[in-house]
């Protein structure tokens, strides 16, 4: 009997020592973080999603005719299908950025950093306000109609998709109540949380210049649906956007992982994926005999062009030649990207002074009250990029002297004028050129003789991610049918021009 | 490959003990990979008195895996030789190749860099890029049985199962550029280093009380009153080289490029404290009654949901011992109802974080999963019946069960759209039902002498239903990632379980595929969510026969699917990139189909076809502007790829019956005789040999074995670079001395 009560009272030790929902403790991971983490974190996944050209994630470069391919040209004939493209558009934005934007807004409020001013504090939550607003933007433009009102809330399982125009007027008047919150030279994010504008004098009056730049673009988008809107919104917004000088850019670090992500895509992963179309190299340089759709024609070179790119490895003398777009190129005969853009830490330009001067003219063309006519600020968006990729003033000027590019004779409709010289300079810029383009419908691209799946145009939108098809699909039916189908070439909300 | 196992034993009248050794050698498939195991493994039992036992076991095992074969689409050599591999080359240069240079010289070689352009030669992955994983693993247990009087046990007993394994992974300086390092880093690198180190432990104490009592002549009593006590540990740790190798050669962290990215670092407990109740009554020899009764307190539950209890019971009649008849050797009716209670998984309760490598400041996001401070137990309920009856001096019986099994409040990973922010929600999913029915029939139809011939055939049918799920959700999607190809495979509330969904060819209305005038090509769904598939078979059956003949025996046994389907991604890219026969035929004018479309006047499509033409013509219609069809003439170009698989035809072409009849084993046996080993120094000797997956005698699924599948994951209804299924044959030896 002796040896039960040894055994008894093993167990007796056993169960009566613990409470079992205590071993339940996560020992390494984090329950909380801080909100300048989180903020930190989402805007590297967006910048990252806009910046990379992968075939799988953003084929907006492809698709604007400034890469082409050596061997994956599914994606430049317009299948975005196969490599699920919509579908880490819609996730990476969503998940990875927007719901850490609002759980960044929601930590900063309740745990503020201690020490730092109200002042600081608001234009902390300014700073996420107004990214969330550009990713929120970024969904709409790529694909019309989303999930907006109930989206990032796990008690709406299938969220219900909002109208895309309403969802754009909301994000602009959450920009004017972001803007208000602001004091300039209070400071934004802590030491090292800001990777944008983290080292200017006065981060605060840049996100604000930001914020009203964007806001003159969203006005811009919206002028062929609601003229009277877009007017009043690029009214309020032209004095105070992007100066001289003023750079908005991701500035990546030198080692792995979080390094500029063309320099991943095409030098640290050894490949050899892209060479530069010749759409854009004959645009750049006199070519004889003139190709048939040649968008733009010049009679001096470029100075940009031996700053985008490289002429072909071992040809004597010198020259440049593009690929053809949509096929496939072999990567010796053709000029690649110009390694100075291919470095980790290169900073990756998310908008700037030149965009800002193009958006000016077109707004001085559209008839708004702006100071400075439409051919002052095209010039001096030209000469911005000239000097900006590494060309000099007297390039500038006798660049902006011939007649193809001279505001007065260069064509006839002013839409073309500013639409060709802005998809010259937005150069590794794929959605930036994509919305360009698709608001002023120049230059006129063309899709591929071998375009896929009857997609015979340059899409205007992406398709909506397919996983939505069996994860929300009756929200997904009516939003496709509401929008004119769930089709490539279904012009969105703000896209009226046909073409 | 083999087996060797020796064993000595010895019982005494208080004693008795076992030791074992085993070794187990085989080679893989694959050059340079090979899997070893030693066991060794002791029993013993001690009688200390007449009223104390004291039984222990203890078994160790060591494993050393090498070079096993990745699954899956990504790194997998199968998925090439499947669905992409150049039917033109010669894998023996690229032995010799690889063999006499030791480098990594390719058929895809860059001019320029001199490296591979796509893919590795497979001599440098199968040499260089190999894995290793080693286990040691204890499992053993000790136990006191204290017989206090003839009707009452106390027993006792801890038990612990516990293991290291590590897991390394190598890509060689000189490698193509793949994703290779921690999944949070997912940069491509030509060169790196893996590694994973595993521990886990389960600790078990038991405790119980044992009656068994003939309360009376009609009535007997059995029961346990238990205690249990569960510990189970799991601490996980990994990390990567990042940005490649800086020293050719040297796998270790310490032979990272760039910074060391932030390691994953895991640590789970998980504990059950339970207490148990068995009864089992019987009268007299028919009728028995058997319940059980069980509390179980789990860590991983919300406090005031962490208790919960699940009964069962189960009733027998064995009415052969009742209606004594000589035609009814044996007869058994059973009912039984069952319930089970399941508790979650570590830390789903809370959420935590993720910290990524640091961008100048911390780096951090939310995870992808939402967990839920709600959740509550898992339930089964499931009721059985069944009989059981054979004549003829149990010549021919029968074997029939019917089951149904409600799964209530399943804690699953619910996928969800991410436009919710997160991948998935852990819930308590509704309500998923299960019936089946299975049958077994025996029969002895010869009976001669020393001669006997015994048959067993089986058949089973089983369906899986969503009842219901969660709110605001009515299809479940299986594959919790996005399956490579763009299929899915889903359970919709008040549907069957298992549908395959895809694109599908659009039809006009006397059901005739619609293809594109211009083109020549079908015209697609543009739904990527069309039904195409269920994996679900309608039935899976077994025959065994099995034959004797004093000391030698023979016994065979066929296994049989019945429908249930399956999508083939092999074939899909396959057909697509060209690999397979079926994309090189005679076309219908008698020329290559690959030859290049030809016209009698190029300027001129009216004037039609040359007859020296290639590519082919897909049947189905062309329909026009007023909706008239007509039948498609249009050649499809067979030149270049995309002409017969992805990027041309719909999911749909590709689903394909999974029904099978296999001859799975047959096995010839013969025991030595103990009168022809006479007096010599052994005791017994026994022979067999097995021959396994010997023959599938009738498939549908082309070039791969339909149970192959997807040899990672749990996903049904899906292949892709399956590893062929291998016919192997074991010789057994047995000799006792």
């Amino acid at each position: 009997m002796k040896k039960i009560f040894i055994i008894l009272s093993v167990f007796l030790a056993i169960s009566s020592c613990s409470k079992l929902e205590d071993l339940n403790l996560n020992k390494k991971d984090f329950a909380t973080v801080s909100g300048e983490s989180l903020y930190n974190g989402a805007t590297l996944q967006f910048i990252n999603q806009l910046s990379n050209e992968s075939v799988n994630s953003n084929v907006t470069l492809m698709w604007m005719q400034h890469l082409a391919n050596t061997t994956y040209f599914d994606e430049s004939r317009y299948d975005m299908t196969t490599r699920g493209i919509p579908v880490t558009t819609s996730n990476v934005t969503y998940r990875l950025v927007l719901n850490n934007y609002k759980e960044a807004a929601a930590v900063l409020k309740v745990q503020p950093l201690a020490g730092i001013s109200q002042a600081q504090r608001d234009n902390q939550l300014a700073i996420v306000e107004i990214m969330t607003i550009f990713a929120w933007s970024y969904v709409v433009e790529n694909f019309g109609d989303m999930p907006y009102s109930q989206a990032l809330d796990y008690n709406y399982p299938s969220p219900v998709y909002d109208d895309a125009l309403t969802i754009y007027k909301d994000l602009v008047s959450r920009l004017d109540v972001a803007m208000n919150t602001i004091t300039p030279g209070a400071g934004g994010m802590p030491a090292g949380y800001d990777n944008i504008f983290g080292g200017e004098d006065d981060e605060a009056s840049m996100w604000y210049k930001f914020a009203n730049t964007l806001k003159v673009r969203m006005g811009l988008m919206l002028y062929d649906v609601d003229q009277s809107y877009s007017k009043t919104v690029v009214e309020a917004a032209v004095t105070d956007v992007f100066e001289e000088g003023d750079v908005m850019s991701m500035h990546y670090l030198s080692a792995a992982p979080n390094q500029n992500q063309q320099y991943v895509d095409f030098v640290a992963s050894g490949r050899d994926d892209y060479v530069i179309t010749s759409n854009l190299i004959d645009a750049m340089q006199p070519t004889s005999p003139e190709p048939e759709h040649v968008i733009l024609k010049v009679t001096i070179t470029d100075p940009r062009l031996k700053f985008y790119a490289i002429p072909v490895i071992g040809s004597n003398p010198q020259v440049y030649l593009g690929g053809a777009q949509g096929q496939s190129n072999g990567y010796t005969s053709f000029s690649h990207v110009n390694p100075i853009h291919l470095t980790p830490d290169r900073p990756w330009t998310i908008m700037d002074y030149t965009e800002a001067e193009f958006l000016l003219a077109e707004a001085a063309e559209r008839g708004f009250s702006v100071i400075g006519t439409a051919e002052d600020h095209y010039n001096n968006a030209v000469r911005s990029s000239i000097l900006f990729w590494g060309g000099t003033s007297a390039e500038a000027d006798t660049y902006l002297a011939q007649p193809s590019v001279a505001y007065s004779t260069a064509f006839t409709d002013w839409k073309q004028k500013i639409g060709t010289q802005a998809w010259l300079a937005y150069w590794l810029r794929g959605n930036t050129l994509w919305n360009s383009y698709r608001r002023l419908d120049y230059p006129r691209l063309f899709a591929p003789p071998d375009y896929k799946q009857g997609i015979n145009k340059v899409p205007v939108r992406l398709f909506y991610p397919v996983s939505e098809q069996t994860l929300n699909p009756d929200n997904y039916n009516a939003a496709s049918t509401k929008i004119g189908g769930d089709s490539p070439l279904t012009k969105l909300f703000f896209d009226k021009e046909i073409y | 490959m083999y087996t060797n196992t020796i064993a000595i034993e010895k019982a005494t009248d208080f004693s008795s003990v076992r030791l074992s050794y085993t070794n187990y050698n085989a080679k893989g498939l694959l050059p340079n990979s090979s899997l070893k195991k030693n066991i060794v493994m002791l029993n013993g039992q001690w009688n200390i008195n007449k009223k104390l036992t004291v039984t222990g076991t203890a078994n160790y095992i060591k494993q050393n895996g090498k070079g096993r074969n990745a699954t899956g689409y990504n790194g997998n050599i199968t998925t090439n030789f499947r669905q992409w591999q150049q039917t033109s080359l010669d894998f023996l240069d690229q032995k010799t190749a690889y063999d006499l240079t030791k480098r990594n010289l390719t058929w895809n070689y860059n001019t320029a860099l001199n490296y591979p352009k796509y893919s590795n030669n497979p001599y440098w992955d199968a040499y260089e890029n190999y894995e290793t994983d080693t286990r040691n693993r204890f499992i053993g247990n000790v136990s006191l049985n204290y017989k206090v009087n003839p009707w009452l046990d106390v027993f006792g007993r801890m038990s612990a199962d516990t293991y290291y394994e590590l897991q390394e992974e190598r890509r060689a300086v000189g490698s193509v550029s793949m994703r290779f390092g921690l999944a949070n880093v997912p940069d491509r690198v030509t060169s790196g280093y893996i590694r994973r180190d595993n521990t886990f432990s389960e600790y078990n104490f038991d405790l119980m009380l044992k009656f068994n009592k003939k309360l009376s002549q009609d009535f007997s009593l059995n029961g346990i009153l238990g205690f249990n006590e569960r510990r189970t540990n799991n601490t996980y740790f990994s990390n990567a080289t990042n940005g490649g190798l800086l020293v050719p050669g040297i796998y270790s962290l310490q032979n990272s490029r760039g910074p060391l990215p932030l390691p994953l670092e895991v640590n789970q407990i998980v504990g059950v404290r339970s207490q148990f109740a068995s009864v089992s009554l019987g009268y007299k020899d028919y009728l028995f009654l058997d319940g059980t009764y069980r509390l179980d307190y789990a860590s991983t539950l919300p406090v005031n949901k962490n208790k919960y209890q699940y009964p069962s019971v189960t009733g027998a009649f064995l009415f052969s011992n009742v209606i004594k008849t000589p035609w009814l050797s044996f007869g058994k009716l059973r009912l039984n109802y069952a319930q089970v209670g399941n508790l979650a998984g570590f830390d789903q309760l809370k959420d935590v974080y993720l910290v990524n490598s640091p961008m100048n400041g911390a780096n951090t996001q939310l995870p992808p999963s939402k967990r839920s401070p709600n959740l509550k137990n898992e339930r089964t309920n499931s009721v059985e019946a069944g009989l059981e009856m054979s004549f003829l001096n149990g010549r021919v019986g029968f074997d029939v069960a019917l089951y149904k099994t409600n799964s209530l409040d399943q804690i699953i990973p619910l996928t969800v759209s991410q436009t919710t922010g997160f991948q998935n929600l852990m819930i308590n999913a509704g309500k998923i039902e299960n019936k089946g029915i299975e049958i077994v029939l025996d029969a002895n139809p010869v009976k001669a002498g020393d001669f006997k011939w015994d048959v067993s055939v089986n058949w089973s049918k089983n369906r899986n239903k969503v009842i219901s799920l969660y709110p605001g959700i009515t299809n479940l999607r299986l594959n919790s990632v996005n399956l490579q190809g763009g299929v899915t495979v889903n359970a919709a509330v008040g549907e069957p379980y298992g549908v395959i969904k895809g694109k599908d060819f659009t039809y006009d209305d006397d059901g005739k595929i619609i293809i594109d005038a211009e083109s020549g090509t079908p015209v697609l769904t543009s739904s990527a969510a069309i039904p195409i598939g269920n994996f679900t078979p309608d039935f899976n059956a077994g025959i065994l026969n099995m034959f004797s003949y004093k000391n030698l025996s023979l016994s065979a046994l066929i296994d049989i699917q019945k429908g249930g389907d399956i999508w083939s991604l092999d074939m899909y890219y396959g057909m697509s990139s060209g690999l397979y026969p079926e994309t090189a035929f005679i076309n219908d004018l008698g020329n290559p189909v690959r030859d290049p479309i030809a016209w009698n006047d190029p300027d001129d499509p009216t004037k039609g076809y040359a007859t020296s033409s290639g590519g082919y013509i897909i049947e189905g219609v062309n329909v026009d502007a007023d909706g008239v069809s007509t039948p498609n003439k249009t050649r499809v170009d067979a030149t270049n790829a995309d002409a017969f698989g992805a990027g041309l035809m719909p999911h749909s072409a590709f689903i394909y019956d999974a029904s099978y009849i296999k001859l799975r084993e047959v096995v010839l046996s013969y025991n030595i005789p103990s009168r022809l080993l006479g007096k010599s120094f052994l005791k017994g000797a026994s022979f067999s040999v097995v021959g396994s997956n010997l023959w599938i005698i009738h498939k549908n699924l082309p070039y791969a074995d339909p149970e192959s599948g997807m040899t990672a994951g749990n996903i049904q209804g899906y292949t892709t670079g399956s590893l062929p299924t291998t016919r192997d044959f074991t010789f057994n030896i047995k000799l006792n001395f």
